[in-house]
């Protein structure tokens, strides 16, 4: 205790002054003194602190925040000491912290090859199905010179310069030092902080993109062309003696045939072209969130029902369609309007009539194959979350995308006088539909006082087995969140209606091909 | 599926939702805020290295402070050189002293974000220019035309509305 502690005005300008940065050596040896076995001092600069690092914590919160949104790529936080909320993100961004700080500042300036070295770490990896790859493909992953095969998913490297890389699969990039790097095929997404200027990465003919302080994404085509697109900043692409100067916006091309020109804009769409065009719906029931959909799309399980926990399936929902059902996190539907009812008989199924039993999926009474689809009994539902879909396929939200389905009351589950449905389609953005359509129509919907969405106009025509099959064509954009399915009826016995979404399908890049079998 | 998981769910989920407040623990000792960022850096590192040994249901922030405070008492490194310390005799009191009130942290940090939002939007766009990177008192005052010390008295008037109202919240809470 000392004589300045019994004046409680003492601490103010001190902590004023720790707050402002300007606290000089001499208050800061007061400070030191006021608080030296003072217990009412040390609680008052400790509610002071306390409230100091709430704020730091705060702000730098929002901020980061705010970069999310603006920017979707990369999806690492690079601020230190920036915290993901769920703990698998937590310990991403662990493997990220540890390695800068064992990063001593002395050995930030070395550049050059090397076999041993860590060059760079493997700071994120979503949905990621490695094929051969030289370089070890665990999160975290020390990288010295070597190769990355990414099939499927994304990945992201981050370069001891501080250069960080987004790989979106299929992709094969090469690590040659800490501050070079070789994109043999695929598409990248690069952003180079100040430190980095100069980060290079080189591609197939020569060509070689030159970082000057900025970020950008480069694509080598199937046909061996190096694309590049300057998002921020300023690049330099060469190729041989061609020399190319980039601004945001602008891109060019180094052609297979050793020529470097600008490309016009639009001229190539920087997305990679997936490993399949179309994404059967049912086939991503037996498989869970967090396998890749290129492995997703190839198991095939008839009569396996969708969960919640089903890759890509946001909820699943059986009878209560007489009630408002969330099919996104703020979306509520109410299907009443249009023959939502009460019970249900069991869940969804993938290429089958139903989860139990043998009934098959056919095109009509008179076709013989057994079909691709979702069978669903009347008063059920599957949200489809098309953010997961996208994100385990890496695919890109601006790859355009179709949902095709050929419904209809399914000829084998007749039961005596047969059954009677409605199909319905939604597509919703994060807050709410963009379009929805009964039975294969487009059909306006509105959205009451209380949120919840319903479909306007009359009781539609239910569906019969007589009746002709009704497609289903919608449009998902880039903002398209979530896709609704649902069957609705039940009027002639709940186990009697029973429609089916015959090759219920994604279509990407409007490649569509006819439906298929279910073998 | 991609990878295993190295530690436990409970583990990760402790040492996310703890950040804060290890980062109030060690701000109170080290009231430097690069330095701050440091040693959490540092604590997260031991935390993380030291994960197997972390018992489920055992208490986690008693654990970590322990590691931070070990971590603060011992940063002696470059980016500290010429940075200010309080004796080593203070910094035990004052890490003794927060031992105590780390656990309300966590509550103190949801009541001043009501209290935030209830700040009007030009005094908040303030609080972010001062606390969200390195906006400093000087700078902020050369963008507002306004004298370092007025910026400095604004800053101040902000701190202790917001005190103010975090502790009529936490009263009424309790």
């Amino acid at each position: 205790m000392n004589d300045q502690a019994s004046h409680p005005d003492a601490l103010r300008p001190l902590l004023i002054a720790l707050s402002d940065g300007t606290l000089v050596a001499d208050q800061w040896d007061r400070l030191n003194d006021l608080l030296d076995s003072n217990v009412e001092a040390q609680d008052r600069y400790l509610d002071h602190l306390i409230h100091e690092a709430l704020l730091h914590r705060e702000f730098s919160q929002r901020v980061e925040d705010r970069v999310q949104t603006d920017q979707p790529t990369p999806t690492l936080r690079r601020s230190r000491s920036v915290w993901y909320p769920l703990a698998a993100a937590a310990m991403i961004a662990l493997a990220v912290t540890a390695w800068f700080v064992f990063w001593s500042p002395a050995s930030e300036s070395e550049v050059g090859p090397s076999q041993s070295q860590a060059l760079a770490l493997l700071s994120d990896v979503e949905y990621a199905r490695w094929g051969k790859s030289t370089l070890p493909t665990a999160l975290g992953s020390d990288l010295p010179a070597g190769r990355l095969q990414l099939e499927a998913g994304a990945a992201q490297v981050m370069f001891r310069s501080g250069a960080v890389v987004d790989m979106t699969g299929p992709c094969e990039f090469e690590v040659l030092d800490s501050g070079r790097a070789f994109l043999h095929k695929g598409l990248i997404h690069v952003l180079v902080p100040e430190q980095a200027r100069g980060f290079t990465v080189e591609a197939p003919a020569g060509a070689r993109v030159i970082d000057l302080g900025t970020e950008f994404i480069m694509h080598v085509d199937a046909g061996g062309q190096t694309w590049a697109q300057v998002t921020r900043g300023v690049v330099r692409m060469t190729m041989a003696d061609q020399s190319h100067r980039l601004v945001a916006g602008q891109s060019a091309v180094a052609m297979a045939t050793g020529t470097l020109r600008l490309a016009a804009p639009g001229e190539h769409r920087f997305a990679v072209t997936p490993a399949f065009d179309v994404i059967e719906l049912g086939n991503l029931f037996d498989d869970a969130a967090g396998d890749t959909l290129a492995d997703a799309i190839y198991t095939d399980t008839p009569k396996r029902a969708p969960t919640d926990q089903s890759l890509g399936v946001w909820h699943v929902q059986t009878g209560q369609l007489d009630r408002p059902q969330a099919v996104g996190p703020n979306i509520m539907i109410d299907l009443s309007t249009i023959g939502g009812g009460e019970p249900q008989a069991g869940p969804p199924a993938n290429d089958a009539a139903r989860a139990m039993g043998n009934y098959e999926l056919r095109l009509g009474a008179d076709d013989t194959r057994t079909r691709q689809g979702i069978g669903m009994h009347a008063n059920a539902l599957i949200s489809f979350d098309l953010h997961t879909i996208r994100a385990a396929g890496g695919l890109s939200t601006n790859l355009p995308m179709h949902f095709r389905a050929t419904g209809r009351v399914n000829p084998s589950a007749i039961h005596g006088g047969g059954g009677s449905v409605v199909l319905v389609a939604i597509v919703c953005n994060d807050r709410g539909p963009i379009a929805g359509y009964v039975n294969g129509q487009l059909r306006p919907m509105q959205q009451a006082a209380d949120g919840v969405w319903s479909f306007d106009g009359p009781t539609p025509q239910l569906l019969s087995v007589m009746s002709e099959p009704v497609d289903f064509d919608a449009a998902i954009g880039p903002d398209g969140a979530y896709l609704v399915i649902a069957c609705l009826g039940g009027e002639n016995g709940i186990s009697a209606d029973h429609g089916v979404f015959i090759d219920a399908r994604l279509v990407l890049n409007d490649k569509d091909h006819t439906p298929s079998t279910g073998e | 599926m991609t990878q295993e998981p190295h530690i436990s769910a409970e583990f990760g989920l402790s040492l996310t939702r703890y950040q804060t407040s290890l980062y109030a623990y060690i701000l109170s000792l080290v009231p430097d805020r690069n330095a701050a960022e440091d040693i959490l850096q540092e604590t997260n590192l031991t935390l993380w290295e030291k994960a197997q040994q972390f018992e489920a249901g055992s208490d986690f922030l008693a654990w970590a402070t322990t590691i931070a405070r070990y971590k603060a008492l011992h940063a002696r490194r470059d980016y500290a050189r010429d940075r200010l310390q309080f004796s080593p005799a203070v910094t035990e009191q004052l890490a003794d002293r927060m031992a105590e009130r780390i656990a309300g942290v966590d509550t103190r940090r949801r009541a001043l974000r009501d209290c935030l939002a209830k700040l009007p939007t030009d005094d908040q766009q303030m609080l972010a220019q001062r606390y969200h990177a390195e906006g400093s008192v000087q700078r902020l005052a050369a963008q507002t035309g306004r004298t370092a010390s007025a910026v400095s008295q604004k800053l101040y008037r902000l701190r202790a509305i917001l005190m103010e109202c975090v502790r009529k919240t936490l009263a009424q809470d309790a």
